[in-house]
Protein backbone atom coordinates (compact mmCIF):
# COMPACT_ATOMS: atom_id res chain seq x y z
CA UNK A 1 0.00 0.00 0.00
CA UNK A 2 1.39 3.05 -1.07
CA UNK A 3 0.66 5.97 1.33
CA UNK A 4 0.08 9.15 -0.69
CA UNK A 5 2.48 12.04 -0.51
CA UNK A 6 0.79 14.40 2.25
CA UNK A 7 0.43 11.16 4.46
CA UNK A 8 3.99 10.54 4.24
CA UNK A 9 4.64 14.57 4.52
CA UNK A 10 2.70 14.33 8.47
CA UNK A 11 4.12 10.61 9.27
CA UNK A 12 7.54 12.36 8.49
CA UNK A 13 6.73 15.59 10.25
CA UNK A 14 5.71 13.23 13.27
CA UNK A 15 8.93 11.77 13.27
CA UNK A 16 10.80 14.85 13.30
CA UNK A 17 8.44 16.31 16.14
CA UNK A 18 9.21 13.01 18.65
CA UNK A 19 12.25 11.68 17.65
CA UNK A 20 14.48 14.74 16.57
CA UNK A 21 16.07 15.32 20.33
CA UNK A 22 16.13 11.47 21.13
CA UNK A 23 17.93 11.33 18.03
CA UNK A 24 20.60 13.83 18.34
CA UNK A 25 21.18 12.68 22.12
CA UNK A 26 21.80 8.99 20.95
CA UNK A 27 24.25 10.26 18.34
CA UNK A 28 26.02 13.07 20.63
CA UNK A 29 26.88 10.04 23.06
CA UNK A 30 28.80 8.18 20.32
CA UNK A 31 30.42 11.12 18.07
CA UNK A 32 31.22 13.48 21.68
CA UNK A 33 30.55 16.87 19.50
CA UNK A 34 27.98 18.96 19.12
CA UNK A 35 28.34 20.37 15.39
CA UNK A 36 28.82 16.30 14.34
CA UNK A 37 26.27 15.51 15.83
CA UNK A 38 23.91 18.09 14.45
CA UNK A 39 25.35 17.12 10.89
CA UNK A 40 24.82 13.27 11.50
CA UNK A 41 21.36 14.04 12.60
CA UNK A 42 20.40 15.66 9.42
CA UNK A 43 22.06 12.99 7.65
CA UNK A 44 19.28 10.02 9.71
CA UNK A 45 16.47 11.96 8.94
CA UNK A 46 17.32 12.30 4.84
CA UNK A 47 17.56 8.94 5.42
CA UNK A 48 13.90 8.14 7.01
CA UNK A 49 12.23 10.29 4.68
CA UNK A 50 14.07 8.33 1.43
CA UNK A 51 13.04 4.59 3.50
CA UNK A 52 9.40 6.17 4.39
CA UNK A 53 7.07 4.92 1.58
CA UNK A 54 8.44 1.48 1.87
CA UNK A 55 8.38 1.37 5.37
CA UNK A 56 5.57 -1.52 5.56
CA UNK A 57 5.12 -1.68 9.10
CA UNK A 58 7.32 -5.00 9.74
CA UNK A 59 9.18 -3.50 13.02
CA UNK A 60 7.80 -0.79 15.07
CA UNK A 61 8.46 2.32 14.08
CA UNK A 62 10.76 3.40 17.13
CA UNK A 63 13.03 0.51 16.26
CA UNK A 64 12.74 1.23 12.40
CA UNK A 65 13.72 4.72 13.18
CA UNK A 66 16.78 4.13 15.70
CA UNK A 67 18.32 0.93 13.05
CA UNK A 68 18.59 3.81 10.79
CA UNK A 69 20.29 6.29 13.34
CA UNK A 70 22.50 3.48 14.98
CA UNK A 71 24.14 2.32 11.28
CA UNK A 72 24.46 5.83 9.63
CA UNK A 73 26.49 6.52 13.17
CA UNK A 74 28.65 3.42 13.01
CA UNK A 75 29.29 4.52 9.25
CA UNK A 76 29.96 7.46 10.20
CA UNK A 77 32.63 6.60 13.70
CA UNK A 78 33.90 3.84 10.31
CA UNK A 79 34.87 6.31 8.04
CA UNK A 80 35.86 7.82 10.93
CA UNK A 81 38.25 5.39 11.72
CA UNK A 82 39.69 4.80 8.18
CA UNK A 83 40.68 8.48 8.05
CA UNK A 84 42.11 8.49 10.95
CA UNK A 85 44.31 5.43 9.93
CA UNK A 86 45.37 6.90 7.08
CA UNK A 87 46.76 9.78 9.54
CA UNK A 88 48.57 7.76 11.32
CA UNK A 89 46.45 8.81 14.12
CA UNK A 90 44.18 7.09 16.25
CA UNK A 91 40.17 7.69 16.74
CA UNK A 92 39.90 6.75 20.34
CA UNK A 93 42.36 8.94 21.14
CA UNK A 94 40.68 11.90 19.53
CA UNK A 95 37.41 11.18 20.79
CA UNK A 96 39.15 11.27 24.42
CA UNK A 97 40.35 15.06 23.20
CA UNK A 98 36.71 15.50 22.10
CA UNK A 99 35.53 14.39 25.36
CA UNK A 100 38.12 16.88 27.68
CA UNK A 101 37.47 19.84 25.38
CA UNK A 102 33.74 19.75 24.59
CA UNK A 103 32.64 23.44 25.67
CA UNK A 104 28.79 21.70 26.32
CA UNK A 105 29.80 19.33 29.13
CA UNK A 106 28.63 20.51 32.28
CA UNK A 107 29.21 17.63 34.02
CA UNK A 108 32.14 16.44 37.04
CA UNK A 109 35.42 14.48 36.18
CA UNK A 110 33.80 11.61 37.04
CA UNK A 111 31.17 11.29 34.41
CA UNK A 112 33.91 12.90 32.27
CA UNK A 113 35.75 9.33 32.92
CA UNK A 114 32.56 7.44 32.59
CA UNK A 115 32.20 9.05 29.29
CA UNK A 116 35.99 8.32 28.67
CA UNK A 117 35.18 4.50 29.45
CA UNK A 118 32.28 4.04 27.44
CA UNK A 119 34.69 5.28 24.66
CA UNK A 120 37.01 2.53 25.09
CA UNK A 121 34.38 -0.22 24.46
CA UNK A 122 34.06 -1.73 20.92
CA UNK A 123 31.45 0.66 18.58
CA UNK A 124 28.84 -2.09 18.64
CA UNK A 125 28.73 -2.76 22.50
CA UNK A 126 29.27 0.95 23.27
CA UNK A 127 25.49 1.13 21.05
CA UNK A 128 24.13 -2.08 23.28
CA UNK A 129 25.69 0.02 26.38
CA UNK A 130 23.63 3.20 25.45
CA UNK A 131 20.63 1.88 24.20
CA UNK A 132 20.11 0.03 27.49
CA UNK A 133 21.88 2.31 30.19
CA UNK A 134 20.93 5.86 28.72
CA UNK A 135 17.57 5.11 26.69
CA UNK A 136 16.54 2.30 28.79
CA UNK A 137 15.35 0.33 26.14
CA UNK A 138 14.10 -3.17 26.44
CA UNK A 139 16.54 -6.06 25.16
CA UNK A 140 14.09 -7.21 23.03
CA UNK A 141 13.85 -4.02 21.10
CA UNK A 142 17.85 -3.28 21.41
CA UNK A 143 17.97 -6.58 19.47
CA UNK A 144 15.71 -5.45 16.62
CA UNK A 145 17.56 -2.13 16.09
CA UNK A 146 20.72 -3.72 16.37
CA UNK A 147 19.96 -7.31 14.28
CA UNK A 148 21.52 -9.25 17.38
CA UNK A 149 19.78 -11.78 19.80
CA UNK A 150 18.34 -10.84 23.41
CA UNK A 151 20.88 -13.56 25.10
CA UNK A 152 24.17 -11.72 23.09
CA UNK A 153 22.88 -8.46 23.93
CA UNK A 154 22.18 -9.48 27.80
CA UNK A 155 25.58 -10.71 27.84
CA UNK A 156 27.25 -7.95 25.61
CA UNK A 157 25.74 -5.08 28.30
CA UNK A 158 26.45 -7.56 31.35
CA UNK A 159 30.43 -7.15 30.18
CA UNK A 160 30.10 -3.39 28.93
CA UNK A 161 28.56 -2.83 32.51
CA UNK A 162 31.13 -4.64 34.80
CA UNK A 163 34.19 -3.78 32.29
CA UNK A 164 33.08 0.33 33.17
CA UNK A 165 32.18 -0.57 36.61
CA UNK A 166 35.53 -1.54 37.78
CA UNK A 167 37.45 1.39 35.98
CA UNK A 168 34.89 4.16 37.28
CA UNK A 169 33.97 4.33 41.12
CA UNK A 170 30.36 5.05 42.04
CA UNK A 171 28.40 4.32 39.06
CA UNK A 172 25.26 6.03 38.38
CA UNK B 1 19.06 13.48 29.75
CA UNK B 2 20.77 13.87 33.78
CA UNK B 3 22.85 10.69 33.05
CA UNK B 4 25.00 12.68 30.23
CA UNK B 5 25.48 16.13 31.62
CA UNK B 6 25.47 17.81 28.24
CA UNK B 7 24.33 21.05 27.09
CA UNK B 8 23.05 22.64 23.51
CA UNK B 9 22.56 25.96 22.26
CA UNK B 10 19.83 28.01 23.70
CA UNK B 11 16.66 27.23 21.04
CA UNK B 12 18.87 24.21 19.31
CA UNK B 13 15.91 21.92 19.09
CA UNK B 14 13.67 24.23 18.03
CA UNK B 15 15.79 25.19 15.04
CA UNK B 16 16.94 21.67 14.48
CA UNK B 17 13.12 20.81 14.13
CA UNK B 18 12.11 23.81 11.75
CA UNK B 19 15.52 22.22 9.43
CA UNK B 20 14.44 18.55 9.75
CA UNK B 21 10.72 19.68 8.52
CA UNK B 22 12.12 21.67 5.68
CA UNK B 23 13.44 18.18 4.17
CA UNK B 24 10.38 17.45 2.20
CA UNK B 25 9.86 20.17 0.12
CA UNK B 26 13.41 20.40 -0.42
CA UNK B 27 13.37 16.63 -1.87
CA UNK B 28 10.67 17.82 -4.37
CA UNK B 29 12.07 20.58 -5.56
CA UNK B 30 15.12 18.30 -6.05
CA UNK B 31 13.09 15.36 -7.68
CA UNK B 32 10.55 17.83 -9.78
CA UNK B 33 12.82 17.77 -13.65
CA UNK B 34 11.62 17.91 -16.84
CA UNK B 35 11.79 14.72 -18.25
CA UNK B 36 14.48 15.72 -21.55
CA UNK B 37 16.99 16.08 -18.01
CA UNK B 38 17.21 12.48 -17.79
CA UNK B 39 19.32 12.80 -21.77
CA UNK B 40 21.40 15.46 -20.52
CA UNK B 41 24.25 12.93 -19.31
CA UNK B 42 24.36 10.29 -22.61
CA UNK B 43 23.88 14.02 -24.92
CA UNK B 44 27.29 15.38 -22.74
CA UNK B 45 29.39 11.96 -23.22
CA UNK B 46 27.91 11.55 -27.04
CA UNK B 47 29.20 15.40 -27.33
CA UNK B 48 32.55 14.90 -25.55
CA UNK B 49 33.26 11.80 -27.58
CA UNK B 50 32.78 14.08 -31.23
CA UNK B 51 34.80 16.46 -29.54
CA UNK B 52 37.86 14.22 -28.72
CA UNK B 53 37.36 12.91 -32.46
CA UNK B 54 37.53 16.25 -33.93
CA UNK B 55 40.20 17.34 -31.99
CA UNK B 56 42.26 14.19 -32.72
CA UNK B 57 41.92 14.63 -36.29
CA UNK B 58 42.58 17.77 -36.45
CA UNK B 59 45.69 17.44 -34.75
CA UNK B 60 46.60 14.42 -36.62
CA UNK B 61 46.88 16.13 -39.68
CA UNK B 62 48.24 19.73 -38.48
CA UNK B 63 51.15 16.98 -37.33
CA UNK B 64 51.55 14.43 -40.17
CA UNK B 65 54.90 14.61 -41.58
CA UNK B 66 55.09 16.87 -44.98
CA UNK B 67 57.55 19.23 -46.30
CA UNK B 68 61.35 18.89 -47.96
CA UNK B 69 62.08 17.23 -44.83
CA UNK B 70 60.03 14.34 -45.05
CA UNK B 71 61.02 13.82 -49.06
CA UNK B 72 64.64 13.70 -48.07
CA UNK B 73 63.43 11.15 -45.77
CA UNK B 74 61.88 9.02 -47.95
CA UNK B 75 64.12 9.43 -50.15
CA UNK B 76 67.08 8.23 -47.93
CA UNK B 77 64.60 5.39 -47.01
CA UNK B 78 64.42 3.88 -50.39
CA UNK B 79 68.15 4.17 -50.99
CA UNK B 80 68.37 2.08 -47.97
CA UNK B 81 70.71 4.84 -46.29
CA UNK B 82 68.20 4.03 -43.33
CA UNK B 83 66.98 0.70 -42.19
CA UNK B 84 63.38 0.87 -43.02
CA UNK B 85 61.56 -0.70 -40.30
CA UNK B 86 58.15 -0.65 -41.97
CA UNK B 87 57.08 -4.48 -41.30
CA UNK B 88 54.69 -4.38 -45.00
CA UNK B 89 57.59 -3.50 -46.55
CA UNK B 90 59.75 -6.54 -45.16
CA UNK B 91 58.03 -9.25 -45.90
CA UNK B 92 55.96 -8.19 -48.81
CA UNK B 93 57.34 -7.41 -52.37
CA UNK B 94 58.13 -4.11 -53.79
CA UNK B 95 55.17 -2.79 -56.81
CA UNK B 96 58.43 -1.88 -58.54
CA UNK B 97 59.16 -5.18 -60.40
CA UNK B 98 62.83 -6.14 -60.99
CA UNK B 99 63.84 -8.12 -63.69
CA UNK B 100 66.75 -10.06 -63.37
CA UNK B 101 68.14 -10.32 -66.93
CA UNK B 102 70.58 -13.44 -67.64
CA UNK B 103 73.43 -10.55 -68.24
CA UNK B 104 72.77 -9.59 -64.63
CA UNK B 105 73.39 -13.10 -63.41
CA UNK B 106 76.23 -14.06 -65.89
CA UNK B 107 77.72 -10.83 -63.91
CA UNK B 108 77.32 -12.04 -61.21
CA UNK B 109 78.79 -15.33 -62.03
CA UNK B 110 81.99 -14.16 -63.14
CA UNK B 111 82.09 -11.78 -59.67
CA UNK B 112 81.79 -14.77 -57.66
CA UNK B 113 84.59 -16.46 -59.51
CA UNK B 114 82.64 -19.12 -60.98
CA UNK B 115 84.42 -21.20 -64.12
CA UNK B 116 83.30 -20.17 -67.39
CA UNK B 117 82.37 -23.22 -68.89
CA UNK B 118 79.80 -22.88 -65.95
CA UNK B 119 78.45 -20.14 -66.40
CA UNK B 120 78.05 -20.68 -70.30
CA UNK B 121 76.24 -24.19 -69.04
CA UNK B 122 73.80 -21.93 -67.25
CA UNK B 123 73.19 -18.96 -69.84
CA UNK B 124 73.10 -21.57 -72.71
CA UNK B 125 70.16 -23.33 -70.31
Amino acid sequence: MTRPPDELERLFNGIVRDYSERLYWHVRRFVHSHEDADDIVQDIFMKIWTALPSYRGEAQLFTWIYRIATNETLNWLRKRRVRAALSFQSLDEEMERRIDDDPWFDGDALQRQLSKEIQKLPDRQRGIFILRYYEEMKYEDIAEVLGVSVGSLKASYHIAYEKIKSAVKDLD
Amino acid sequence: MDRQHIRVPEGYFDDLQARLSAIPSSQHAAVVRPWYSRLAPYAAMAACMAAMVVAGNFILRRTAPSGPAYDEYETMLSSELIPNTDPYAIYHDSDDVYEVSLEDVAEYLIASGTKVDHISFIIDE
